[in-house]
């Protein structure tokens, strides 16, 4: 298969973006969390949607699993090549097409970096809303493959809610329009079901994105506790009472120490819990919210409330924030990071829940999260080389998911089901939920060669593949939550 | 089947829809119980038709084949409502009208304002994917939609998204029945994400010589500070610019000021309590005429209004900051139809029938994606029951 597959692909395209040295390949084995991994048969990094178009129409002509691949920052597995085959890196569809400050959207090639998107936009008073930590290295395809997510899509929605067509090259190699820049353009939503589908409908190649003004003003705090429940208090006070940051995020104990010890921002290491709220807006508002949010804080048990002065030490609290999961690696050298989600009046309960895993599992578990949408990141954290810490981690892991799902929440926030969390789908869907997702699958991809065994549980769509249940992921590189 | 059984209260021809009366109705109370009528409906290969309060069975055609009516309206109870996550999910049947009720009753609301009877139900307004003047501000029915169920074609009872806010598991097939005209399933139960109410809502409205004026204008009242959450331009004998602002009560204040300001060359007031001004501005009712909608790029917005004008005269609700018109043609102007669609389509837009005469052709030409909807329609309605012949998708 593999040497019929080279072939047939150096017959098709340019030699030139085809790679199949085993240095090469090694590359493409892992994405962002990495205990997952497979060796792809072939890589090619195409230039055109019309050569991504050709490489799919080979290996699907030979029954070659197809993986798609923007930065490989994903946390689930996703871009993993598992069952081999053809790794198309998006690597070099990087070009901003265009950029309609009128309109406010931008057509992107898929594998445009997040951040570069909203650099380019800056000039228009513009920006690219969804920013997942990993927004300085991930894709914008990435982003829509797994419908990101990031701390102000609290306020403006995640990547779905961003995203207003796409050319998407199917199985059969056919090139196709989804969505429109007309809005309720006829027909049905099929980008609505392609956003966040993992590369398994389809790969994007090219999208027409949304493009969201920079607010008048932003306020950020960081409010700083001695106790839990009094922290996730304040979450709900502040959702209770009307308001909605723009981004609130909680760090837990001593993830806190060890993000401060990583960027030095100011956050005290010694804290029980610490929120980093952001409010964005008309500058009212914005004052007003302020004060409100001010008292709140003073009013469920805040030890003190920290605003930042300028602008570089908000970027600051901001750097410590997104690079949190590579700080923790201070705490131990492996992780394995969990995306669960529960009705926010349910968080506190969570935490306590967590703690209590922990101690029972003899495991460390910072969370460090988007407290505002319920989307806990669980980061379980222990030294590999310890007899029996993997299992123990494991089973940490999923009952802190199964509490999730018993709390009324899912399995995946934002990271994606991937390899994951793909046998974990039963918790939350029933057979005939699945079966209707497999319907989807079997109308955009009917050979299953489109990253095959992700997203949806074994059996659904992938016969006869082998796979360790709640497949783990350790590795102590940097990834981003 | 079971619940076609003795429901004296309505007349099937309740349910007439052109010429045609539906042999039997059903009015289901449970989720079960309406998959139990479908899926025999698809044994039988028995035509439905489904209903909530039949606000907008207009824009789309009548069915090729029917049999049974699938009145919706039992299904209206609130399966879960917890103001502290600001989620809410609700059964199909429940008009959206009792949904605002309950959240302004906890401060919240869904900022969804559809131009409808406040009976409309929650399943019809998704199915149809209605959507009003507040879609600048908050978007529309798609962003605050987190998860559905819905019985398919063939009776299966099919859910996809979940109850929190952030959820990224499974496909998120309920955005593929959003507008879809029940040709994919029939919804069941909708949740929502929903989000507190404004402290004050108010608006600035002004009168222009022109179109053209009036959407200069509106494009002034979009740009930074100000953030309307709903602009309209309404061209009858008069062009009328209504931008809607909503949020604390001095932010609202000062754009109040600041549009006033834009629209300085024209006759403006401002409208301090706006509510009763916009239950008033619905979009354009269908009356013996054609109402059309058409969608463009916002680039090409102002393009689209001399176009549609100087086709045949119309009057217009013109969106921006969402590039959709509202346009109500003479019915002779149906000749024009496929001119506008040519010339729509070469600058990225369409142009759909939503009221007209029986036989038009509503839709215009199919998408190039036709082959993968009808594929989709082919497997969760395979027997061809919901809807045939109504929609695009037929």
């Amino acid at each position: 298969m593999k040497d019929d597959l080279i072939a047939a692909l150096l017959r098709a395209i340019d030699p030139a973006i085809v790679l199949r040295r085993p240095e090469e390949l090694m590359l493409y084995e892992y994405d962002g969390s990495a205990l997952d991994q497979g060796m792809p048969e072939v890589v090619v990094v195409p230039r055109t949607t019309a050569e991504v178009a050709a490489c799919v129409k080979v290996a699907a002509q030979l029954g070659a699993p197809i993986v798609a691949r923007g930065a490989g920052t994903g946390l689930a597995g996703g871009s993993v090549p598992e069952q081999g085959g053809l790794v198309i890196s998006l690597a070099r569809l990087n070009r901003i097409l265009a950029i309609d400050p009128v309109a406010r959207a931008a057509r992107v090639q898929s594998g445009v970096i997040n951040t570069d998107l909203s650099l380019a936009a800056a000039r228009y008073g513009l920006h690219f809303a969804p920013d997942p930590s990993s927004q300085r290295s991930s894709t914008i395809g990435g982003n829509i493959a797994t419908n990101a997510g990031g701390p102000h899509c609290l306020k403006y929605g995640v990547t779905t809610n961003h995203v207003l067509a796409a050319t998407v090259v199917l199985a059969n190699g056919e090139v196709i329009e989804v969505g429109s820049a007309a809005a309720d353009a006829p027909g049905y939503d099929l980008l609505g079901v392609i956003v966040g589908s993992e590369g398994t409908l389809g790969i994007v190649t090219e999208a027409l994105v949304k493009l969201t003004p920079n607010p008048e003003a932003v306020r950020t705090f960081l409010a700083i506790y001695d106790d839990l429940d009094a922290a996730s208090a304040t979450v709900s006070a502040i959702i209770a009472r009307g308001i909605i940051p723009a981004a609130l995020e909680m760090l837990v104990g001593q993830g806190i120490a060890a993000v401060e010890a990583a960027v030095q921002a100011g956050y005290p290491a010694d804290a029980r819990a610490v929120l980093l709220i952001e409010i964005d807006g008309l500058r009212e508002e914005v004052a007003t919210q302020a004060e409100q949010i001010a008292s709140l804080c003073r009013q469920y048990g805040a030890r003190e409330l920290r605003a930042a002065q300028d602008e570089a030490q908000r970027a600051k609290l901001w750097a410590g924030r997104k690079g949190a999961l590579a700080a923790c690696a201070r705490i131990a050298p492996h992780y394995h990071i969990q995306d669960g989600v529960v009705p926010r009046s349910r968080l506190p309960e969570l935490l306590r829940l967590t703690e209590a895993v922990a101690d029972r599992h003899q495991i460390t578990i910072v969370n460090i999260f988007h407290a505002g949408d319920g989307n806990l990141h669980p980061l379980l954290l222990f030294d590999l080389r310890q007899p029996g810490a993997l299992e123990r981690a494991v089973a940490a892991s999923e009952e802190i998911l199964q509490a999730c799902v018993a709390a009324g929440g899912t399995i995946s926030g934002e990271h994606g089901i991937g390899i994951e969390k793909r046998d974990y789908l039963g918790w939350i869907f029933g057979p005939a939920d699945l079966a209707a997702f497999a319907d989807v699958r079997a109308v955009f991809d009917p050979a299953g060669v489109m990253n095959p065994c992700k997203l949806l549980p074994s059996g659904s769509s992938c016969a006869d593949i082998r796979h360790a249940r709640g497949a783990l992921r350790a590795i102590d590189r940097g990834a981003w939550i | 089947m079971n619940s076609l059984s003795a429901q004296p209260m309505l007349p099937v021809a309740t349910y007439a829809l052109g010429d045609r009366v539906p042999q039997q109705f059903a009015q289901p109370a449970t989720i079960a119980a309406l998959a139990e009528v479908v899926a025999t409906a698809a044994h039988t290969k028995t035509a439905i038709v489904p209903w909530g309060a039949g606000t907008r069975q207009f824009v789309v055609d009548p069915p090729a084949r029917y049999d049974v009516a699938l009145d919706l309206r039992r299904l209206d109870r609130v399966i879960e409502y917890h103001p502290a996550d600001l989620v809410i999910m609700v059964e199909a049947g429940m008009p959206l009208g009792v949904v605002q009720a309950l959240l302004a009753e906890r401060g919240q609301w869904l900022p969804w304002d559809p131009p409808v009877p406040a009976t409309a139900t929650i399943g019809g307004l998704l199915a149809t994917a209605a959507w009003g003047p507040l879609r600048l501000g908050y978007g529309g029915p798609r962003e605050w939609l987190l998860g559905m169920q819905v019985v398919l074609g063939d009776g299966r009872i099919a859910h996809s998204g979940g109850r929190v806010v952030k959820n990224v598991a499974g496909y998120d097939t309920h955005k593929l029945h959003l507008g879809a005209c029940g040709t994919l399933g029939i919804i069941a139960t909708a949740t929502f994400k929903v989000t507190p109410l404004p402290e004050r809502m108010a608006s600035v409205q002004a009168i222009w010589p022109t179109p053209a004026a009036a959407l200069r204008a509106a494009a002034a009242i979009r740009q930074p500070p100000l953030q309307p959450v709903a602009l309209t331009i309404i061209v009858t004998d008069t062009v009328k610019l209504t931008a809607r602002f909503a949020g604390g009560a001095a932010a609202v204040e000062r754009q109040l000021g600041l549009a006033a300001a834009a629209c300085a060359a024209a006759e403006t007031v401002i409208v301090a309590d706006d509510h009763a001004l916009w239950a008033a501005q619905q979009l354009l009712p269908p009356n013996h005429g054609l109402l059309l909608r058409a969608g463009v790029p916002e680039s090409a917005l102002a393009a689209t209004v001399e176009l549609i004008t100087s086709l045949a005269q119309p009057d217009l609700t013109i969106f921006p900051g969402l590039g959709l018109i509202g346009a109500r043609w003479p019915v002779e102007a149906a000749a024009h139809l496929p001119a506008l669609r040519r010339m729509l389509a070469g600058m990225g837009g369409y142009a759909v029938v939503e009221s007209g005469p029986a036989g038009i052709d509503r839709w215009g030409d199919p998408p190039p994606t036709i082959d993968l909807m009808r594929a989709l329609r082919q497997r969760w309605d395979p027997a061809g029951i919901l809807n045939p012949g109504r929609w695009l998708v037929a």
